[in-house]
């Protein structure tokens, strides 16, 4: 499980008029964007928490309190679009002060709610992304390493990130280097194989290259683990880091 | 003096990461460390007093120190800042202050040799470093000098020249392009110098 925090910008006050009993599609109201871009799909999204900051409805009623429970969420997929409802049920309508409730008449009526979504939750396979001590600029590819943890359930160390360029070359050495831009991260997987850690990662098209870096027993190589960036040059290449002729070069790799 | 060289060893076993500068109270005169450098063992630099200090590179090891005659050490090292990762090796200068700081805010350069572009194999840089004493400075510094040359967006080799020395205990550098006058006068920095055997890389991606 993990917060959206980008989402929550997107998402975190929105104001309309709400019937009792039915549902209401939040991305209408306040998103127009397709949040299969931040690697979120149906199924893949719970209403972890949140609070109703103030409201009052034609009636007179007013919304009040932390609501935990009573309200669903729900996801469809439309036209490649991830769509979000926010249902308001039955649930609400109990009076009870403990679980927070809606204030009046329960029967009908129409809200106008002012709603501030306090955290919102992947219910994903529960992967995580230790960062360690690295540093990666790139909040998208970030977000990125988030969603392939909770697509694979893979728990991702960070092993590299951001680099900072040598001082003696025009173009700080190691030309283009995506370590450099902040948008490439070194990763490894304990207990499973960078083979497969690349392939997965390749697949899940999160990454715009993925280079495998298998354990060569070379002295001089470079050591096994996974790189990906967002290399605006490239459109999910999957390549893979070998000796040949003497030294070690980079390939294109299908596997 | 025996006070201090105990004291400083005191401290140097209570808190082997810290910089060793001991003032006393009385005189409000500082003792400077001398920093022997007798080996180093995986990130750390051991001392002759058996001090030592974590750099925290990866692969590192101590090529020389630059020194400006004031007493502060300037170690140079190469290494990365990285271990299972695709960063190649280079050259970093350290002061014993600098346990503090992220390596990766280190003073980096490139690590002699040629450097291949990891997409086409072609030459992109080229260099070879040195290691020298300057004969005309009274405080005989060392300083580092490359020789290279890289490739522009242009898609021309550039040469240049890059001297590296410390002044006022701080470190300075000099980038000299083979199209200035002084280019010729600054290879005669050269002679007598130390070459530190180049490798073959490939461009980081």
């Amino acid at each position: 499980m993990r917060n959206i925090k980008d989402l929550k910008r997107h998402y975190s006050v929105f104001n309309r008029s709400v019937d009792i009993g039915s549902a209401f599609d939040i991305e209408s109201v306040e998103y127009a964007g397709d949040l299969s871009f931040y690697g979120i799909y149906p199924g893949d999204i719970q209403l972890q928490n949140w609070k109703v900051i103030s409201g009052s409805s034609s009636a007179g009623m007013k919304l009040r309190k932390s609501i935990s429970e009573g309200f669903s969420l729900y996801s469809y997929n439309l036209w490649g679009q991830t769509k979000l409802v926010l249902s308001i049920g039955d649930p609400l309508l109990t009076g009870n002060d403990d679980y927070g409730y809606i204030r009046g008449n329960p029967t009908a009526g129409a809200y106008d709610g002012y709603f501030e979504f306090v955290e919102w939750a992947f219910k994903g396979r529960g992967g995580s992304v230790n960062f360690g001590d690295y540093k990666i600029s790139s909040y998208e590819l970030r977000d990125r390493l988030e969603n392939f943890a909770d697509q694979t359930g893979y728990d991702l160390t960070v092993v590299g990130g951001d680099r900072c360029a040598a001082r003696n070359t025009a173009v700080g050495g190691s030309k283009g280097s995506r370590h450099l831009y902040g948008d490439a991260a070194d990763i490894i997987v304990k207990g499973t194989s960078n083979r497969d850690v690349a392939i997965k990662a390749n697949k899940s098209e999160l990454f715009n290259t993925t280079i495998y870096y298998p354990d060569s027993k070379i002295p001089e190589a470079l050591h096994p683990h996974v790189h990906v960036d967002l290399n605006p040059r490239h459109d999910n290449v999957l390549m893979i880091y070998k000796r040949t002729n003497g030294s070690n070069r980079y390939f294109l790799w299908n596997p | 003096m025996a006070f201090f060289v105990l004291l400083n060893v005191l401290v140097a076993c209570k808190n082997q990461n810290t910089e060793q500068n001991i003032q006393t109270d009385n005189s409000q005169s500082s003792v400077k460390k001398i920093w022997n450098v007798v080996k180093t063992e995986n990130s750390f630099i051991v001392f002759d007093d058996n001090s030592r200090i974590n750099t925290k590179l990866f692969d590192m090891s101590y090529l020389c120190s630059l020194c400006d005659g004031a007493g502060e050490a300037f170690f140079v090292l190469s290494g990365r800042t990285c271990r299972d990762c695709d960063e190649n090796i280079a050259i970093f200068i350290f002061t014993p202050t600098d346990t503090l700081k992220p390596v990766s805010e280190l003073p980096k350069y490139t690590y002699p040799g040629k450097e291949y572009d990891y997409e086409n194999s072609q030459l992109i840089y080229e260099s070879k470093l040195f290691v020298g004493r300057n004969a005309n400075s009274k405080s005989s510094a060392d300083f580092l000098i490359w020789l290279q040359s890289e490739k522009s967006n242009s898609n021309k080799m550039d040469s240049s020249i890059f001297i590296v020395d410390v002044f006022n205990n701080k470190i300075r550098e000099q980038r000299i392009s083979s199209r200035e006058q002084k280019y010729k006068e600054k290879l005669n920095l050269l002679k007598n110098c130390k070459e530190i055997k180049g490798i073959e890389t490939i461009s980081e991606p």
